[in-house]
Parts: structure tokens; sequence; C-alpha cells
């Protein structure tokens, strides 16, 4: 398994690098070049733009700008920002966890609604329950996870007074994660009924049985854990979207996080910030999926990888 | 689709067969389809409201109104009027042409390039599609609403700019469909019959492979459309898209936000378009899911 993760990582490290080097060139698609748009934010004389210019190494050729930011991205150097010259790693640093915390929290809100309802699915195929969780599967992913949030707002914060609207703490965590989590658990639900179905009509089902085991033991036992593969593999790919929905989610309860840090920097132009933000999101998203990767081992064994 | 082209359909792709069967056999399975048919409708509906809000509606979305501001649904304002008196229900029709038109672009431009991209990595092969899959895996990497925020960074905001970037997003998710089924037409015995009388690698994409890989991107358009719907709405939510005070779902639930405590209202109806509109889109992909793949029935 360690061979496998090493040779999982060493092709990890291509993507990483073109990640890095599509993330460099977004910057310098911008028309004139970063200090041309600063020009919006502050008045700087020819003289002084081309002094920055030089001092952030832009008239340098574009593959030795591109060695220096690689350079830099090893020593952990993600620029500055514009505003403030704060360094982006700092500001990254700062809001990052609590990102973190809610993308972890709605996931957890997902997979607590999602798996037990594919599941109820599942088994009472084409009963009442069954298209019960459809219809809420289909409705959950139609809802902006945004107006959710205003509408948990409205219902739990202000009409009711039981939860903060905003705020860093546990409670108030609840709305923001319940918002975030109801979109990928209305997703979970689709693919673990899929998955289940699937499963449930396999001929190890059938044997398990005729063998006389119970029904909670047929499909905790043997069918759950073969049928969760890919909903696993949902998970992982699911983890860039709640992180994206995370942003906006962010937004609406006036969270600090990554969210509302490259809004702002959006907003102002602030592109070491945005540059920096996107980095890291596209980075987290490729180890979540190697993590998902290594999952497999864990819970299907007969995987072996070579 | 021609008739004429029918036949060919059906020697060339098992995967989709719309061409096993008539025009008019294909219908009536879209009729008695009931995702497709409710989907259907209720885009119709909606379109048909955005398209003529005059109907429904005599209130101008963008006209203040001072007087009547902040009024609660009732008989003149079914859906109440915000902080400006502007009637809420216009705003929300007149909103959709914006919601609409900024599901629908991106999702043809990525399915454009993205087609066009498919196509080149699954017809070439070798270095071109291991390079070109390569990008594709670094760029799904990105989670769509972020690469999205950086490209409005770079353009700044607006309806087009957030339409460009919400397109460029999407373009590796077409480019991977694309190349998949690419390369299973590629194996079948009528593209090596094309290839042997001496075939072009432009025509054979143009004339043998695009036609019967139209059936998937369809499906997957359909449901972008609703993907786009609420990236572009959540976009302008945090003030990235189309600016106030033109009436769009995304910009009315901003203000719904500010006025929270004051007018529900605000907020509760637009996010009530977003999500009839998802769903009417997620049915009908689903429904031409079920109708173009045989074995979903």
């Amino acid at each position: 398994m360690t061979s496998y993760i090493l040779k999982r990582l060493a092709l990890t490290i291509p993507i990483l690098l073109l990640i890095v080097i599509i993330v460099f060139l977004l910057i310098k698609l911008i028309p004139g070049d970063a200090v041309s748009a600063m020009q919006g934010q502050t008045k700087l004389s020819a003289a002084q733009m081309e002094a920055i210019r030089e001092v952030l190494g832009l008239d340098l050729p574009l593959h030795v700008q591109l060695g220096r930011y690689l350079g830099g991205l090893l020593q952990g150097d993600l620029g500055r920002s514009l505003f403030g010259a704060r360094p982006v790693r700092d500001l990254i640093a700062a809001n990052l966890p609590a990102t973190l915390v809610l993308t972890i929290a709605g996931m957890s809100v997902a997979m607590l609604i999602g798996i037990p309802l594919g599941i109820l699915a599942a088994i009472k195929q084409n009963s009442i329950w069954d298209v019960g969780a459809t219809t809420l599967g289909l409705a959950g992913v139609s809802v902006p996870a945004f107006w959710l949030g205003l509408m948990l707002i409205q219902l739990f914060a202000v009409n009711l007074g039981w939860l903060p609207i905003t705020g860093q703490g546990g409670s108030s965590l609840i709305m923001p994660a319940v918002a975030l989590g109801l979109a990928e658990a209305a997703i979970i639900t689709r693919m673990t009924r899929a998955s289940l179905v699937e499963v449930l009509r396999a001929d190890f089902v059938r044997t398990a049985r005729a063998k006389g085991l119970i029904e909670r033991v047929v499909i905790g036992r043997h069918a759950l854990r073969n049928a969760f593969l890919p909903v696993l593999t949902m998970l992982g790919m699911q983890f860039g979207s709640l992180f994206g929905g995370a942003v906006i989610v962010e937004n609406v309860f006036a969270r600090q996080g990554l969210g509302t840090l490259v809004t702002q920097a959006v907003i102002n132009r602030d592109y070491p910030v945005v540059q920096g933000c996107v980095l890291v999101a596209a980075v987290l998203y490729v180890l979540v999926n190697l993590l998902v990767d290594v999952l497999y081992v864990v819970v299907d064994p007969r995987i072996k990888y070579s | 689709m021609t008739n004429a082209e029918l036949p060919q359909l059906a020697t060339t792709n098992a995967e989709f067969t719309l061409a096993t069967t008539s025009k008019r056999q294909w219908l009536r399975r879209a009729v008695r389809n009931r995702p497709f048919m409710l989907g259907l409708c209720l885009l119709l509906i909606i379109v048909f409201t955005a398209v003529f809000p005059q109907l429904f509606t005599p209130y101008n979305p963008i006209k203040v109104n001072v007087p009547e501001r902040l009024q609660a649904p009732n008989m003149l304002h079914p859906f109440g009027t915000d902080q400006y008196g502007r009637d809420i229900l216009s705003r929300v029709m007149y909103g959709g042409r914006i919601s609409l038109v900024m599901g629908v672009v991106p999702i043809l431009l990525s399915a454009v390039i993205g087609t066009i991209l498919g196509s080149i990595a699954g017809y070439a092969g070798r270095w071109v599609d291991l390079l070109l899959m390569r990008i594709m895996d670094a760029w799904v990497a990105f989670p769509t609403i972020l690469l999205a925020m950086a490209i409005v960074t770079i353009l700044g905001p607006g309806l087009i700019n957030i339409m460009v970037a919400i397109g460029v997003a999407w373009i590796p998710y077409y480019t991977r469909m694309v190349r998949g089924s690419v390369l299973e037409i590629r194996e079948l015995t009528y593209i090596e019959a094309a290839q042997v009388i001496g075939t072009g690698p432009l025509r054979m994409v143009r004339l043998h492979i695009l036609p019967n890989i139209v059936a998937p991107i369809i499906v997957m358009c359909s449901m972008g459309i609703a993907g786009a719907i609420l990236t572009g709405a959540s976009l302008s939510f945090i003030g990235l898209g189309p600016q106030a005070p033109t009436p769009e779902w995304g910009v009315i639930l901003a203000d719904g936000r500010q006025f929270i405590r004051a007018g529900w209202w605000i907020g509760m109806f637009p996010g009530i378009a977003i999500a009839l509109t998802v769903l009417g889109a997620n049915l009908l992909g689903d429904g031409l899911r079920d109708l173009f793949d045989p074995r979903m029935r």
C-alpha cells in the first residue's frame, strides 16, 4: 500500500504543476498587467509603474517569471496582497481553517442525510419512501444554497430566535452547514440509492439471503460495503463544489473565511490574493481525491494496488 | 436531425439508438416520459413569463415608487415590493430573461469549445490526447465558482464577463465527455471503413463522429443549464454579475438579504424562481437521458 501511495503521489505532482501553471497564466491574461490594473486603485506615474514592474519581476521573460513563481511557492511564498501588502500566505492561513470547518460540517450534514435516505430508498424500492427520497433529492439539487441559507436565517434566527445569524462559534455553524450540505445530500442520496440497488441484485446478496442471514446483516455487512465505493468517489469529487459553495454561503452568513476573503479580493481586483485562494482550493481538491483513492483499500479490501 | 440521417445513426452508435425508432415513436415516448414532460412544461412556463412579463404584471421592474416601498404580498403586488417600491413579481419575471440567458450562453460556449477539444483529443490520440487530458485533469481541480471568480477578477464584473467565466469553467466536463464518446465510436467498423476510403480527419469528425455524439451532449447541456443558472445566480448574489438595479434573480436575492427582517418576500420569490427553473432543467435532462439511452428504459 505504501508503494501505491508513493506512486499515486508521483502521479499527482504533474497535475499540481499544471495547476500552478494555469493559475500563473490566468493572471497573465489581465489586459496590460497587474500593475496597470492597480492604476484603477491608485494613481501611479509611468516611472512608478515601471519601478513596481521591476520589483515584481514583471519585466522579465515569461518562463523566468514562472520559474520565480514556482520557486516562491516551494518556499511557501504566495506573493503579497496589493492592499496592505500582507503576505497572501498569512491571509489564507488566517481564513482557510474556518472554510475547511464549514466544508467538513457541510459534508457531514450531506452524509448524515444522504446516506440513510439513499439506503431507505434502495431497500424500499418503488415504495412511497423511494418516491419521497427521490423527490427530496431532486428538490435538494435544485435549491440554491445561498437562498436556503437566507430562508434558514428568516426562520430560525429572525422568526424563532433559536440560532445566531452570524458568528464563528458552534451554534452559528448549524445553519451554514445545513444550507451547504443539503444540495450535496441530494446528490449522495441519488448515488447511494443507485449503487445499493445495483449491489442488491448481485449474486452474493442472493447467496447471503439464501444462507438465512437476516436482512439487516445482508445489507449492513454485505451490500453496503460494496455499494459504498461509488459513493466515496462521489464524496471526493463533491469536495470541490462543497468548497465553492462554502465560499458563497460564508457571504450569506457574513462568516470569516476564504469566501469572504476571495470575494473582497475579486471586488478589489487584488490578483495575488485571488491567485493564492484559487491555487489552495485546487491543491486541496487534488489531495482530497488522493485520500479518497487510498481509502478505497479500506472500504473494499479486494482492491489491491501493485 | 433529418430522416435521412436516421438509418446511419442506427448502424453507428449502439449506445444512443435514437434512430432505431422513427421520429413519431420517439415523440410518443417523450410524451409518456413524465420527468421530460414535467421539466419541459416547467421551463416553457418560465420562459413564457420571462419573454412576455407584461401579460402578467403592469409594473416597470426598475421604476422607483417610494410610497409603496416594502409592501408585503397583496392583491396589487402578489410578490410584494422592495425597498424602492419596485414590484417583486415584475422584477422576478423580467429577471428571468437575464438569468435564463446566463444559464444557456455559458453552456453553449463550453459545449462548443469542449466538443472541439474533446474531438481533437479523442480522434488524434497519443500525445495530443495525453496533453489535453492532463490539462483538463488540472482544470477540473478548480472549484467552478472559484475559477469563475478568478476569471471575473481578470475581466471585471458584468453579465457578459460572468457568462464567459462560467463557460470557461465548464469546458473540461464537456471535453472529457466528448473525448470518451469519440474514443468509443472511433473503434467501430464504419469508422474503419471510412478511413479505408480515405476520409480525412476533419471530415471524419464532422460527418461521422459528431452526429453520433449529439445525444449525450444535449443531455449534458440540459443538466448543465441548471448548474450554470445556479452558479450565475451565486456570483450575482455576491455582486460579481449584473449590477443593481438590473432585475436578475441573484441581484434581487442580494437585496433580500439586506432586508431580511423587514421584507422576507424580497428574497423568497426569486429563490423559488431559481429552484423551479433548475428543477425544470434537471427533470428535462433526466427525461432526455432516459429517452436517448435505451438501457435506462
